[in-house]
């Protein structure tokens, strides 16, 4: 797949994301009536003749003593953002040549997109799960043959949250990762191009906060609110073979064809993540 | 503020990046050597300054091993049975780097491995082998900025040949010395082929093992027992007579003869030198010197005028003793001369053949008697045959019979099949033409000229097994195809057999696998011009099948840091 319809499918992947949300806050604020009720449902003075009359706006409404945090804390969430890692294996330097000026480690930067819905809170404390999936990749030549690697991060986790305040947040999250790479070399020898595709296992483990952007005040409120996320942490990957061959369906490749072994390739090392995120009730 | 600022800036530090150079941007030169070795094969990669060994572990793998040779190779040469591989670098030398030059020998088994590597004080640029593996003659030392007569003798002792020496063996296996005589421009006459190393000769002393050096106006003879330790008295300098007003005789060939003996009863060697720019030969008996002489040696010149540029000289030993063989193709003649007395008699060969080569211990038997008269090959370039000269009188010839073979086609080259290892001891040589889709394999034992015909394809090349029974056929650029021809049946008609190639061939080298067999590796350069690529079509040597093979690429890339 290439980079380009890869992106695409990104994009998609956000709208579908965007519209699920949507259609999930749907239910619970289509009938008026039942947005016309009281914050309390056990009020025991609710009649119909009263649920007739005309009820406020519910953005207006004032949280609940008991529920200071409300849709704060509980909701559904979608993020796309820019995660960047440090990567210390010189063999990515088959794809890159771009290091840092100290410690002079080779810059994986990926998008990152993904969703997530609290499963539980307690005060302060709440507890996320979500699933991420990063992209990227990288280009170079190999004295003088093109290569090129994508590497897909597919990662299902847990966040554990501290509200300081209703909108900043510290963060805990841990998520292992299924680690799919997927190398290319133009071989010139051969005049055929050749593939290494390999899945490794990985996690990413790090420390965060959010910070909401803007949003209603109230802690009961549906509205979407919008975040800003940060959190750094190490994300590690099982090393994986970069063993090369021809696609199958490649007729004009050579028949009977070994492997072009590069050594092995393991994308781990310091990480941050940089999100906007959309949260939905 | 200012803490914001400071970890803002800190972070930029942190994460700031600037592109490296590594080895992976520099691409392989595309027109980079190989060497066929007797367990692998070596690709020089110049540019990163390394070999690339590939090897074949069994009938389907092949293995791949970089191995540095210092900065800059600049000359290899494969040791004649083919199992060490000699590498010269000219290290760097500038105001900000100085990597010595270096000598690096790498075993060529199915393991490769550097064995030695001597340091060397000087960059040079030719190097020239002991065919018995004893010494490796380092010379032409840059003539910019160095002496060029100086020369290096690194010592290859059969124990130091594969392993690592220590700074002191270094310094004491290696040996400087400058040849004699005036420094004069030597253009071409000090090139690799002007280093030639003797057997044993009878010495006075003792037997000893020369190095021949020809140069412009001289012939150096280096005592190779006396180069270590009395370097001072290794020298002995023939000086060439003048040929014409200003005009010194310029050496083109040197033969010797080990050891004859005189009607006295002593034995002496005797050495013969060709010269290219005169009509005659310049003969020499090397003697004990007078006890008044300052040197140790004495060799006694005698010149024979020939009549004729000579094309080729040798001592053969004929039933009258020994004799100085000279061909001179202008009067289709061979010349016979006496070395004690000079005496010429001339033989008429009917066609003007440039070449000899002495070859009687491959065509008599071991049960032969010693005083057997040698039995010498004669061949031309554009000559459609060759000859067998048997140095014996006869009743119709006066010096020996003339055994000529049709070979049908031109022969251009003639190559023994001797210097590799053959597993059924026979001896051939290969007759190589031009423009013909054949050539000749002749058996010397028999002497059979047997064909080998191609199919349709004048512009092919041969490359032979080490084992010297068996022959590759392939035409390098677009062909995808080789052939191979078993030379070890019996058939005049030698058949081929083709092998399908998918991808355009370079190059084919027969190489001892890791499982005790034979791999043939195919070598294709691939369509870049602009930077070097090599993958190999592996075969089985021995039962080459297309649907057996196995290719694999991106050889060039293993390795790199």
């Amino acid at each position: 797949m290439s980079r380009r319809s890869t992106m695409t499918l990104a994009t998609a992947g956000i709208c579908l994301l965007l519209t699920g949300s949507a259609l999930a806050q749907q239910p619970k604020t289509a009938p008026p009536e039942a947005a016309a009720r009281p914050a309390s449902p056990s009020d025991p003075e609710q009649t119909p003749a009263r649920a007739a009359e005309p009820s406020p706006p519910p953005e207006t409404e004032p949280p609940g003593p008991a529920d200071p945090l409300g849709t704060y804390q509980r909701h559904l969430q979608v993020m796309v953002g820019v995660r960047t890692s440090y990567v210390g294996d010189n063999d990515y330097r088959l794809f890159s040549r771009t290091v840092t000026r100290i410690g002079e480690a080779y810059p994986v930067v990926q998008l990152s997109l993904g969703g997530g819905v609290t499963l539980w809170s307690e005060q302060e404390l709440s507890l996320l799960v979500l699933g991420l999936w990063d992209y990227g990749g990288s280009s170079a030549e190999l004295r003088g043959e093109k290569t090129d690697v994508d590497i897909h991060r597919l990662a299902v986790g847990a966040e554990v949250r501290h509200h300081f305040f209703p909108r900043l947040y510290a963060m805990g999250r841990l998520a292992p990762a299924a680690v799919n790479t997927r190398a290319s070399l133009q071989d010139s020898a051969s005049s055929t191009t050749l593939y290494s595709r390999r899945w490794s296992f990985g996690f990413d483990a790090s420390l965060g906060a959010g910070f909401e952007l803007y949003g209603k005040p109230a802690a009961a409120s549906r509205m979407p609110r919008f975040w800003l996320l940060a959190e750094a942490g190490y994300g590690y990957m099982t090393p994986c073979d970069l063993r090369f061959s021809p696609d199958d369906e490649d007729d004009g490749a050579p028949q009977r064809i070994g492997e072009t072994s590069l050594g092995e390739l393991a994308i781990r090392g310091p990480m941050f993540r940089i999100s906007g995120a959309i949260t939905f009730f | 503020m200012d803490k914001i600022g400071r970890l803002v800036w800190i972070a930029v530090a942190i994460t700031a990046c600037k592109d490296i150079d590594t080895d992976w941007d520099t691409p392989a030169a595309a027109d980079y050597k190989t060497v066929g070795l007797k367990g692998s094969v070596a690709v020089v990669d110049s540019a990163l300054d390394r070999l690339v060994m590939l090897t074949a572990p069994t009938q389907h793998e092949l293995g791949t091993e970089a191995i540095s040779v210092g900065k800059n190779p600049t000359h290899w040469v494969p040791s004649a049975d083919r199992e060490r591989l000699f590498v010269l670098s000219r290290g760097v030398q500038s105001a900000r780097e100085d990597i010595p030059p270096t000598l690096t020998v790498v075993d060529g088994g199915t393991r490769p491995a550097v064995c030695s590597r001597f340091e060397l004080d000087k960059p040079y640029e030719q190097l020239t082998l002991d065919p018995e593996r004893q010494w490796a003659v380092i010379h032409n030392a840059d003539t910019y900025a160095e002496n060029p007569d100086e020369i290096l003798f690194a010592r290859l002792s059969p124990e130091a040949n594969c392993r690592q020496l220590s700074e002191d063996e270094r310094q004491r296996e290696v040996v400087q010395i400058t040849l004699g005589g005036e420094a004069i421009d030597l253009g071409d006459a000090l090139q690799q082929d002007a280093f030639s190393f003797t057997q044993e000769l009878e010495w006075p002393g003792g037997a000893r093992r020369i190095l021949v050096v020809r140069r412009a106006e001289t012939v150096q003879l280096v005592d190779l027992s006396e180069v270590v330790d009395h370097p001072e008295r290794a020298q002995h300098v023939l000086e060439m007579p003048e040929v014409r007003d200003n005009e010194f005789g310029l050496p083109a060939q040197v033969v010797y003869h080990p050891s004859v003996p005189d009607p006295d009863g002593s034995h002496h060697a005797w050495l013969a030198v060709r010269l290219g720019n005169d009509t005659s030969v310049l003969i020499y008996k090397v003697e004990s010197a007078a006890e008044d002489s300052e040197a140790s040696v004495a060799f006694n010149r005698n010149i024979a005028s020939i009549g004729g540029t000579a094309t080729d000289i040798e001592f053969v030993m004929t039933p009258e003793g020994l004799k100085l063989a000279v061909l001179v193709p202008s009067r289709r003649e061979a010349i016979l001369i006496d070395p004690h007395t000079i005496v010429t008699d001339s033989i008429d060969l009917s066609a003007p053949y440039e070449r000899l080569a002495r070859i009687t211990d491959e065509v008599t038997t071991a049960t032969a008697p010693e005083d057997t008269p040698d039995v010498a090959l004669l061949w031309a370039s554009g000559q459609p045959s060759i000859a067998f000269w048997t140095l014996a009188r006869t009743s119709t010839r006066p010096w020996g019979s003339l055994d000529v073979r049709d070979t049908e086609i031109t022969v251009e080259n003639a190559t023994s099949v001797t210097d590799d290892v053959r597993l059924d001891q026979r001896s051939r040589w290969l007759l190589l033409g031009s423009g013909a889709s054949e050539f000749r394999v002749l058996e010397l034992l028999d002497r059979d000229v047997r064909r080998v015909v191609i199919a349709n394809d004048p512009s092919f090349e041969v490359s032979l097994a080490p084992t010297g029974d068996r022959v590759w056929i392939y035409s390098p650029g677009n062909a995808r195809e080789v052939a191979m021809a078993d030379l070890s049946g019996d058939l005049l008609r030698i058949p081929t057999r083709p092998v399908y190639i998918e991808r355009a061939v370079d190059t084919v080298l027969d190489i001892e696998r890791g499982d005790g067999g034979y791999a043939a590796l195919v070598l294709h350069r691939g369509s870049s011009v602009t930077h070097g690529t090599l993958a190999v079509t592996l075969l089985d040597a021995e039962e080459p099948e297309s649907t057996d093979s196995r290719f694999f690429s991106g050889l060039l890339l293993g390795g790199v840091k």
